[in-house]
């Protein structure tokens, strides 16, 4: 299942997106979500979210579209990581026009990243323990 | 029928408030719309009134694009007497449902 997270500027989990409706390929649209950016925008570095399967994941038009939507309308460039269960790449805004990002894979050993992955594996989203 | 005191205009039961968040800054248009205005037409407006610097909070933008913006609708409460629109970005990611 599909798994995001919010992360500070010392890449600290600010919020668990297990949203109902997620899929394996797929985290629906969220007013919540966007809330919780607009609300910690000051702390906020970027958010992470998984792509099934394992290999070097690549960012979906659906993704570079929101990406860009989300930048624009908090005038921040974030950092975008995904994950599959062996790779994570990060991804950031190349130029100024939408949808310009360049990506790389980066280490991928902070203690979020096995946590992504591990409630990406679940087949529920409830009980998790974290903020939903 | 409402009077928003922020900007004192009239806001009658088919309109809706229009709130819009651009740039990290917020605001509201000036007028009232109806609150059967499609995601096209709300997005149009929003669009030339950002770029137009008609929207009170908001500096004129020139560039402003809301591609990919999307439309929540809230009905009046007691709270809010008057229906409110917020535009926002999109927020779903992947490959689709």
């Amino acid at each position: 299942m599909e798994t995001g997270v919010l992360l500070d500027r010392e890449e600290r989990p600010l919020f668990w997106h297990l949203p109902a409706g997620r899929s394996a390929t797929h985290l629906p649209d969220s007013r919540r979500l966007w809330t919780e950016m607009f609300e910690q925008r000051r702390l906020l570095s970027g958010f992470a979210h998984s792509h099934p399967g394992r290999g070097i994941p690549r960012p979906s038009q659906e993704d570079l579209t929101t990406f860009s939507a989300i930048e624009r309308a908090l005038n921040q460039s974030l950092t975008w990581w995904i994950t599959s269960a062996d790779v994570l790449l990060r991804v950031r805004r190349l130029g100024p026009r939408p949808q310009e990002f360049y990506s790389e894979v980066c280490p991928g050993h902070a203690p979020w990243v096995a946590e992504l992955r591990r409630l990406s594996k679940e087949m529920t989203c409830t009980r998790t323990g974290h903020r939903m | 029928m409402h009077q928003n005191r922020a900007s004192n205009v009239t806001i009658q039961a088919h309109q809706a408030r229009v709130n819009i968040t651009w740039r990290g800054h917020n605001g509201d248009l000036p007028d009232p719309v109806t609150r059967e205005a499609s995601l096209h037409e709300i997005l149009q407006w929003v669009t030339e009134a950002v770029q137009h610097g008609d929207v009170p909070g908001i500096p004129a933008d020139m560039q402003a694009d809301f591609r990919d913006f999307v439309v929540d609708r809230f009905a009046a409460t007691a709270a809010r007497p008057y229906h409110l629109i917020q535009v926002r970005p999109k927020t779903p990611f992947g490959v689709g449902t």
